[in-house]
């Protein structure tokens, strides 16, 4: 299985656009994230990380939906494939291994 | 969205700068989302401060969604665009051929011209003192203005003792020319007697002797480097003698380097002005202008400040002298700013100069124009290759690349070509334009020249192919259906009938100028100049003169013999001593007079209207005067015969009236002439030969010579051809319009044949269409033909026109000129349309006969 290294707000960055369902832009990505992690990200960086994971093939991007709250200006929207769901499990997968061997004193409530 | 909540716009408006098209849009999308957002949840100043902080992170490059060309290993593609472009000129080997050669053709042109100019501009230039050098020159207001430049004698003194600001004087007489004589060798050499300042300040090195005292001794004699080979060989010549005009001896004081030829002062020697000078007291008036006078100034000193000292002098010291100005001419200006007129300045040589650089430059532009036509024209040919440049990736500027690379291969060739066409076509050019021109493969500037000139042709010439063929569509092309541009067609058309007016414009002005030397050759100049012998009265010629007439009189090829004390082809001699009762009070007129010996009329066969000759039967002849038809005319006299009048023999009686015959050359009208009898004040014998016994007669007349003056070489030249070296410098404009008619006439043809091949490609379908439903070839060959002819028709209409009005300018400059004919226009026009239908036909014909399937076969 292919091994993609994936840093940890490109994952988050993908992790929001997999749950968005096609609906995931620039400017949603940041908001979203800001409302669950409280993080505050600047928007550059969520595109520069979108970029990648295009160029990874982990998302398709394409333009669309000129609203007119953006002033008839469209935006590129990105959807996860196949790959990027693949990748996402995988981390998970080896995430929640490596979180089972952990001794259980130390692990809270199971997951 | 609510306006006030705008975010700032100079930050959007960086944005934009910075980001590349497509980006932007979703960015600034995306950010004016953010901002609304943050405009609802904190003051607009916090937001507008997160928007910039947020802009200013896309500083970073950001890799874009889309993928770059990757750059072409420069290596591989300059070697494919080589092959590429080798194979092209393979495969149209004629086309090519045309095309470099009329290329080369515009350069070997433009670079001829240049060469010629750089000599023009060189003369004098080796002077060190040459910014402080001028020659006194006079204005001078005797009836009409005249400028000149020979001074009085005292004048040099004056200058130097009384005006401020000259540094040093020199006074120089007329070229004179002198018999140097050493045991057997004997040679006629020209020199100038000068003041010993003239080596000072001008910079003619001695190789031999000292430059301060060369010239101090009266009988001293500076001779050239060539002069001192001829007589004393390998030996220093300083300290040795040589025999002056059988007279006296000279010693050498110095031997001066070889003289540039772009010195405009020639000599073989220098002798001191002082020799010359001395006992000629009629030199040493102030009336009389017979010697050149030159200063140099001092450093600093402007000419401005000396001309207005000097200029009264003149009038100062001479009261006849009423208005007359000196002023001073910059030496270095001799050769090119000579041509004065009504006293001013008006150009000269210098005005062939520019007019020559115009045309280099304008013949190299039209060759470029051509070129780049042709190139042009065949660029449907390569339309497929051009669209599967494109298809595999090939970017515009590598097209660019491409045919620029081809234009300037081309034009390195064309350089290579032109180079040698020069130096074979150099002999040529040098014995036409009298100079010895090299070309300077040594010289940097030259070469750094040169190499600028072919760059800048080939960038030139291969821009315009580039910039439209690397602009095709490619599925266009490759499909066949491509059609150049046709906004470049009118200005190809203007250019065409622009050069087919040049061309037609130079063979007319080659015809006339023909015709009018024919014209002057054959007129009738009032004199008989065939088997007239000329030859100075040297020595004993002059002192015995009547028995030296004798003597040639005895044999019988010998018809007669006279002399005159001027030049009978250029009597430049001009004077307003002349009086006669019933002259108008302030009448001034200007004669041309001249002295002559017995038998004058009739040596040159000059007509009488009335009276006689001088006769040796009438001792009242020596202060006769005889005058031809003009001047009767300007003194008002009816019978002039009869009548006295005052001049320089004082109050005599006029004794004939000749017919009107020509003292100068055609370019002047016919003057008034007063013939005196003076055999003292002649100096050129004149020898009448039968016809048919020249050879005896110039036996008989080195006979006598040798037996009057031993020793003296014997010199003689014949009238008819002095005549002709009178027109040489028309005869050079003639041969030099001759040889341009050519060229000119070649490019345009290479012109419209450009244009022609270039309409006959994209209209190759129509005509394959045409063939297709029944047309013969004459009648594509007609249908191509006929737009074309149009143009030359067009041609010819703007160009008669415009050569009679330059023609009758040149013309003008003659006092006697044939009148234009119109059948020279005609038969020029037809001529042009001739070598027009020529170069049309090839190409017309070759379209007319292609295969129809080939051009359809696309469709």
């Amino acid at each position: 299985m292919s091994r993609n290294y994936l840093g940890e707000f490109e994952e988050l960055v993908l992790l929001t656009v997999a749950h968005m369902n096609g609906e995931a832009y620039g400017a949603a990505i940041t908001l979203d994230i800001k409302e669950r992690t409280g993080r505050t990200v600047i928007l550059s960086a969520v595109h520069v990380a979108l970029y990648r994971l295009e160029e990874k093939g982990l998302v398709k991007s394409e333009v669309g939906g000129a609203t007119q709250e953006r002033g008839g200006r469209r935006k590129r929207l990105f959807s996860i494939m196949p790959y990027g769901i693949n990748t996402l499990s995988e981390i998970r997968q080896v995430r929640e291994e490596m979180w089972q061997l952990i001794p259980k004193p130390l692990r809270p409530s199971a997951l | 969205m609510k306006h006030r909540n705008q975010p700032p716009v100079w930050i959007d408006r960086f944005l934009q700068w910075r980001l590349p098209e497509e980006q932007f849009e979703e960015v600034q999308g995306d950010m004016h989302e953010l901002y609304a957002l943050w405009v609802s949840k904190m003051r607009k100043r916090k937001a507008n401060w997160l928007y910039l902080l947020n802009a200013l992170t896309f500083l970073r490059p950001l890799p874009k969604p889309k993928v770059k060309y990757p750059r072409a290993n420069p290596f591989y593609m300059t070697r494919n665009y080589l092959t590429i472009a080798f194979r092209n000129v393979i495969r149209h080997k004629v086309f090519s051929v045309i095309n470099v050669f009329g290329l080369a053709l515009g350069m070997s042109c433009s670079l001829l011209i240049f060469l010629w100019v750089q000599d023009e501009l060189s003369y004098d230039r080796f002077h060190t003192n040459g910014n402080q050098l001028y020659q006194v020159m006079a204005t001078l207001y005797w009836g009409e203005v005249s400028t000149s430049n020979n001074t009085p004698d005292p004048l040099a003194n004056v200058l130097k003792d009384e005006i401020p600001g000259i540094s040093k004087v020199a006074k120089t007489s007329f070229q004179a020319h002198v018999l140097f004589a050493l045991g057997e060798k004997k040679q006629k050499q020209k020199g100038y007697f000068v003041s010993p300042e003239f080596l000072e300040m001008f910079t003619f090195p001695l190789i031999e002797g000292n430059t301060s005292t060369a010239l101090s001794s009266p009988d001293a004699v500076v001779i050239s480097q060539q002069v001192a080979q001829k007589f004393f060989g390998q030996e220093n010549a300083v300290g040795k003698t040589i025999r002056i005009n059988n007279e006296r001896e000279a010693k050498i004081t110095g031997v001066v380097q070889n003289l540039p030829d772009q010195s405009t002062l020639q000599f073989d020697w220098l002798m001191p002005y002082e020799t010359y000078a001395k006992g000629k007291d009629w030199l040493k008036m102030w009336g009389m202008l017979g010697i050149f006078t030159y200063v140099q100034l001092q450093p600093e000193v402007s000419r401005a400040a000396v001309e207005s000292k000097i200029k009264n002098l003149l009038p100062k010291h001479n009261p006849e002298s009423l208005k007359d100005e000196l002023f001073l001419h910059a030496f270095p200006d001799t050769y090119l700013h000579s041509s004065f007129k009504n006293g001013k300045p008006d150009g000269g040589r210098i005005e062939y100069v520019q007019l020559f650089s115009v045309v280099a430059l304008l013949v190299l532009l039209i060759a470029c124009i051509n070129f780049m036509n042709l190139s042009t024209a065949r660029a449907a040919n390569r339309a497929k290759e051009i669209g599967i440049r494109k298809v595999i990736g090939a970017a515009r500027y590598m097209l660019i690349k491409q045919f620029v690379s081809e234009a300037l291969l081309l034009a390195i060739v064309a350089l290579l070509l032109s180079l040698v066409m020069v130096s074979l076509f150099l002999p040529t050019f040098n014995a036409l334009t009298d100079k010895a021109i090299d070309i300077p493969f040594s010289d940097t500037a030259f070469i750094i020249v040169l190499l600028l000139l072919t760059l800048s042709t080939g960038l030139l010439a291969g821009s315009y192919p580039a910039l439209v063929l690397s602009a095709m569509h490619p599925v266009k092309a490759l499909k066949g259906s491509i059609k150049l541009g046709i906004e470049g067609l009118i200005v190809r058309k203007g250019l065409v009938v622009f050069q087919f007016v040049i061309s037609t414009v130079l063979i007319i002005a080659t015809i006339v100028i023909f015709q009018q030397i024919y014209y002057i050759q054959d007129k009738n100049l009032g004199f008989d100049r065939q088997n007239v012998i000329t030859l100075p009265k040297e020595g004993a010629l002059y002192q015995h003169g009547e028995a030296f007439k004798e003597n040639l009189l005895q044999s019988s090829a010998i018809q007669s013999v006279s002399a005159i004390g001027a030049n009978p082809l250029e009597m430049n001699n001009t004077s307003t001593d002349v009086n006669w009762p019933g002259k108008p009070a302030n009448f001034t007129v200007t004669v041309s007079p001249a002295w002559v010996d017995y038998d004058y009329l009739s040596t040159m066969n000059i007509g009488l209207i009335r009276g006689r000759d001088f006769s040796k039967n009438y001792p009242t002849d020596s202060t006769a005067y005889i005058i031809n038809a003009s001047a009767a005319r300007l003194l008002g006299m009816e019978n002039p015969v009869g009548q006295e009048i005052e001049f320089w023999k004082g109050k005599g009686k006029i004794i004939g009236v000749t017919e009107d015959f020509h003292i100068q050359s055609l370019h002047e009208p016919i003057k008034p002439v007063i013939l005196m009898l003076s055999s003292r004040n002649t100096w050129l014998l004149l020898v009448k030969a039968q016809t048919e016994h020249t050879a005896q007669a110039l036996e008989h007349l080195e006979k006598v010579v040798q037996k009057f003056n031993p020793g003296f070489t014997f010199e003689y030249h014949f009238l008819d051809e002095t005549f002709e070296k009178q027109y040489s410098s028309e005869l050079i404009v003639g041969k030099l319009a001759f040889y341009f008619t050519f060229l000119t006439i070649l490019i345009a043809c290479l012109g419209l044949f450009g244009l022609v091949t270039f309409t006959a490609g994209q209209r190759s379908k129509e005509i394959g269409i045409r063939r297709v439903l029944g047309a013969s070839v004459i009648n594509i060959t007609i249908l191509l033909s006929k737009d074309f002819f149009k143009l030359v028709i067009l041609s010819i209409t703007i160009a008669c026109p415009l050569a009679w009005w330059i023609m009758h300018i040149w013309l003008q400059s003659f006092a006697y000129k044939l009148s234009l004919n119109p059948m020279i226009f005609v038969l020029t026009a037809l001529t042009a349309l001739f070598i027009a239908m020529l170069t049309l036909s090839y190409q017309a014909i070759k379209s007319a006969l292609a295969n129809p399937v080939k051009s359809l076969r696309n469709e």
